[in-house]
């Protein structure tokens, strides 16, 4: 009987029921069927999490990214990368790769940076000869940086769910995203020259074409500098950072005239609709939270797990293997709202930071985006560049071999994530 | 399985003495009735926040929550003053105030207004003192300093009253907050301070003691009076019981506390000046209309000062 | 118009329907220009006044359940709100159809409820006040018990074109305007 809304879930998600309401039937259900208590109580855990104020942050990332999208930012920020990587060989993808992190200051999304780039990069990758296949991987790949370096919604959502600074996070996830693109370039690039891709430009661009091409997108860089820097010194907290990013970008955008007044309501509109579909999945998962608490399922979960090992190494394999195969099955936002209360206290019962495994999680179900069945990011690759499933993960498999790579290396080297929100403390 | 169900909520963690009290309740109710009663505690705010759970025990939820006069005073204004800052020079006084008529009279209007029965108030939370990167005697040395306040008029007053600029945040985001300086200070018991490691951050706690508050058990009325009277008097009861048990708890570990976190590198300051912070803070009193007129003096009449 | 209206243009391009399914989005607009707002003028206050404003915190969360429940009517009348079609895909048409519709059916059954829930609360929470504002939450459970019937009306619209269509697709918002216009 205590677990009947955990069997309903899974019914529902099967039949195809959106993924917001079948939590929210789900949790219905308990209030329902348990008769614990006045069933209003539902609604009342429905809204709960519209009133945090640290998940502002996340409609506010979400509004700068669409801004700075239709100011021409992205535009601005394709040349700046490829004056600087174009030369080299794979140029276009170390371009990609590039862009990904340059925009990753400003974007907290991994999909939607697959999905801006699989329409601006991945044609011109196929005209100049490279496999369409590995465009798209590459894309999809580099795109996990976006949710890694700050702002990033996987990290406010962890940090909100696991009682967990959202600050700390945000500076936590600025080296591991650096690597990754570190990483990712060297994978582009061994690939790249067996292959024989030509870099996408014959020679390095002058120090004075480079010069003009900061010059056109060092205002908008200044976004994550200004981001990652007013929180390191205590200007603001991460979510009052995502309102001042809003209101940076719109000046610059009006300033670069890429932006215009009559295009302001349509920016709002699509921050509006990208904002209630994930939150109400989140909304959601808070009413299921309750029904979960009430009847202990995380007090009996943590029991199971640390029943298990008492070695943190191998209880963070073993929860970094959990979340790879589950990652496989289940889109990693809502894994993320799922599993994130359960794990936290058990992390920290281990003597691990939650900082630290914030990070690890987040970087986890990211990279489960990649993979098939039912893998975001892939998805959205394959549907904008028309390449197949079975293609893409051909392609994808050198790619998603480094990311977990580089999975291992954030989870049991802690400083890697550490270092920087410590920095400065004794 | 046990006929009454009921569950304990608080935000507090469990490495708060509240916690400590709260097993001391359960076990004491188990003692009186058997099992015929099974109470669960959730700490951390699992059930939701504070003002949530209040909500969710009027409209009827077998819930016991952790009760603070603060957010009693949503419901009746009166019980904001046991919240005041500097209304108790002994913490053993509280007690004049839970005998006297007064606190009947609003215990009636709050089971009028809320449909709240107080089990009890005696629960004594700990004094509140402020950590910050700076030492405070007085209230010249708060002058423009930033401090964290939770969302709460008596703290916002307060704080302004004291000399400090209040910023609001969410408790979460306190331990970055010192640490990167988007506050200068917070204030909590020294308790909730160490349990939250804001002394890795900010290195000195000075003994303000500006709130002493005494917090309790609060639960739906009517499905109180739907209790058999045993179960009832074995909920007052060892509410009562355990709160007595917490103000001693609470007392005896200050010291602890403070030895704690002077092993840690913290620097406390015992010799505030109490008395300037208290007329600094006398307005705070006349910032609230909704209170019953004459309520202050009637409070002081009763202390005996 | 064809003699057999297609599905997609069931209850299309009334002037009520004009209103009501677009008052969703403009409410959830503006409310998101009210969050932007508040929390900025939060920090700014803490660098020009000696007292930073306490009370853009609170007006930001009330604002914040508006544009979180009204964009999720929004969302819903444009299938934004993901699902996992895998098995279902996998289905034959007369299944998929009455599975479809079931969903949706079920769903807009839930979203009722919910309306109905959110209105009692709503009722019910007449005197919780905010904490520094005291404004009546009411408004926050009001407006969210608004929103769910906005977004159950746009689920039995849905669940009506199901049933209408021959293989169980759903018609949402883009198609629906061309179809009406
Ligand atoms: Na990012
Ligand atoms: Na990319």
């Amino acid at each position: 009987m205590d677990y009947l809304p955990v069997v309903i879930l899974l019914v529902l998600l099967a039949f195809n029921i959106q993924v917001a309401f079948a939590i929210g039937i789900a949790a219905l259900s308990f209030f329902l069927l348990s008769g614990a208590m006045p069933v209003q109580v539902f609604i009342q855990r429905l809204i709960a999490s519209t009133q945090s104020f640290p998940l502002l942050a996340v409609p506010f990332f979400i509004l700068t990214g669409a801004i700075m999208n239709e100011a021409g930012i992205t535009r601005r920020m394709l040349n700046l990368a490829e004056s600087l990587t174009g030369h080299m060989t794979g140029g276009l993808a170390q371009v990609n790769v590039l862009l990904s992190t340059l925009l990753s200051g400003m974007s907290g999304s991994a999909n939607a940076d697959t999905a801006v780039q699989s329409k601006l990069l991945v044609p011109e990758m196929e005209r100049r000869g490279y496999d369409v296949g590995y465009s798209a991987a590459v894309t999809a790949s580099s795109s996990v940086i976006a949710a890694t370096i700050p702002p990033g919604i996987g990290l406010i959502l962890y940090g909100f769910l696991g009682n967990v600074s959202i600050g700390s996070l945000f500076l936590a996830g600025v080296i591991p995203g650096l690597m990754l693109a570190v990483l990712l370039m060297i994978t582009a690039w061994i690939i790249a020259r067996r292959r024989g891709y030509k870099p996408s430009r014959e020679k390095p661009a002058s120090w004075a074409e480079r010069l003009t091409a900061l010059r056109g997108a060092a205002l908008a860089l200044l976004i994550p500098v200004g981001v990652v820097g007013g929180i390191r010194f205590g200007l603001f907290t991460a979510t009052e950072a995502g309102a001042i990013a809003v209101i940076y970008a719109t000046v610059i955008g009006l300033m670069y005239r890429g932006l215009r007044w009559s295009s302001i309501p349509k920016v709002i509109v699509e921050t509006v609709l990208a904002t209630a579909a994930i939150m109400l999945i989140i909304c959601a998962a808070n009413a299921f939270g309750f029904y979960m608490s009430w009847v202990g399922i995380p007090k009996q979960a943590a029991a199971f797990m640390v029943a298990l090992t008492d070695n943190p190494i191998i209880l963070l394999l073993l929860i970094n293997i959990l979340l790879l195969v589950v990652g496989m099955l289940i889109e990693g936002t809502a894994l993320l709202i799922l599993l994130t209360p359960i794990l936290v206290p058990v992390a920290v019962e281990m003597g691990i930071d939650p900082v630290h495994f914030g990070i690890v999680m987040v970087l986890n179900l990211t990279l489960g985006g990649m993979t098939p069945p039912l893998g975001t990011l892939m998805f959205v690759a394959c549907s904008v560049t028309g390449v197949s499933i079975a293609k893409f993960v051909r392609e994808a498999l050198p790619f998603l071999a480094v990311l977990i790579l580089a999975l291992l290396l954030v989870t049991y080297v802690p400083q890697i994530s550490l270092w920087l929100p410590t920095l400065g403390q004794e | 399985a046990a006929e009454i169900q009921l569950r304990l909520a608080t935000v507090s963690s469990t490495s708060e003495p509240i916690y400590e009290a709260m097993e001391h309740f359960v076990d004491l109710v188990e003692q009186k009735v058997g099992e015929q009663v099974k109470i669960t505690i959730h700490p951390n705010g699992e059930l939701g926040s504070n003002q949530e759970v209040y909500e969710q025990v009027k409209i009827g939820a077998p819930v016991i929550q952790n009760s603070d006069p603060g957010y009693l005073s949503d419901y009746t204004p009166d019980f904001g003053i046991l919240n005041g800052p500097y209304l108790l020079s002994d913490p053993k006084n509280f007690n004049k105030i839970l005998e006297s008529d007064l606190f009947a009279r609003m215990k009636d209007d709050l089971r009028q207004s809320g449909n709240f029965e107080l089990l009890a108030t005696n629960w004594l939370f700990g004094a509140r003192h402020i950590i910050a990167d700076r030492e405070v005697r007085s209230p010249a040395d708060m002058e423009g300093l930033t401090i964290r306040v939770p969302p709460n008029v008596m703290w916002i007053e307060t704080m302004d009253a004291m000399g400090g600029r209040g910023v609001q945040l969410a408790w979460s985001e306190v331990y970055t907050g010192l640490s990167t300086g988007v506050v200068k200070a917070a204030e909590a018991p020294l308790a909730a301070l160490y349990a939250s490691k804001l002394h890795e951050n900010a290195k000195t706690v000075s003994m303000t003691g500006h709130f002493k508050a005494f917090v309790g058990l609060v639960m739906n009325s009517d499905l109180y009076a739907s209790y058999p009277q045993d179960v009832q008097d074995a909920l007052t009861s060892s509410a009562e019981e355990a709160g007595e048990f917490m103000t001693d708890l609470v007392l005896k570990s200050e010291e602890d506390f403070i030895r704690k976190l002077e092993a840690e590198g913290v620097t406390v300051v015992r010799d505030v000046d109490e008395v300037a912070f208290r007329e600094a803070t006398a307005s705070v009193y006349d910032a609230f209309p909704a209170w019953t007129p004459g309520l202050h003096d009637e409070i002081n009449a009763l202390l005996g000062e | 118009m064809p003699a057999f209206p297609s599905p997609c243009s069931i209850w299309t391009n009334t002037m009520f329907r004009r209103i009501a399914f677009n008052l969703d989005l403009g409410v959830a607009g503006i409310a998101l220009a009210v969050v932007v707002a508040s929390v900025s003028w939060g920090v700014a206050t803490r660098y020009i006044f000696s007292q930073p404003a306490t009370w853009t915190t609170e007006l930001s969360s009330v604002a914040f359940a508006w544009v979180v429940f009204f964009g999720a009517s929004a969302a819903m009348r444009r299938g934004l709100h993901i699902g996992i079609p895998i098995l279902v895909d996998t289905l034959p048409a007369p299944v998929r159809k009455a599975a479809t519709a079931l969903a949706i059916m079920l769903v807009a059954g839930f979203l009722a409820y919910a309306t109905y829930l959110a209105g009692l609360l709503a009722l019910q929470s007449f005197n919780r006040p905010s904490p520094v504002l005291r404004i009546s939450f009411a408004y926050v459970y009001g407006g969210v018990a608004l929103a769910l019937l906005l977004t159950t009306a746009h689920a039995a619209l849905q669940f009506l074109r199901v049933f209408k269509s021959r293989d169980g697709t759903i018609c949402y918002f883009p198609e629906e305007a061309r179809e009406g216009e």
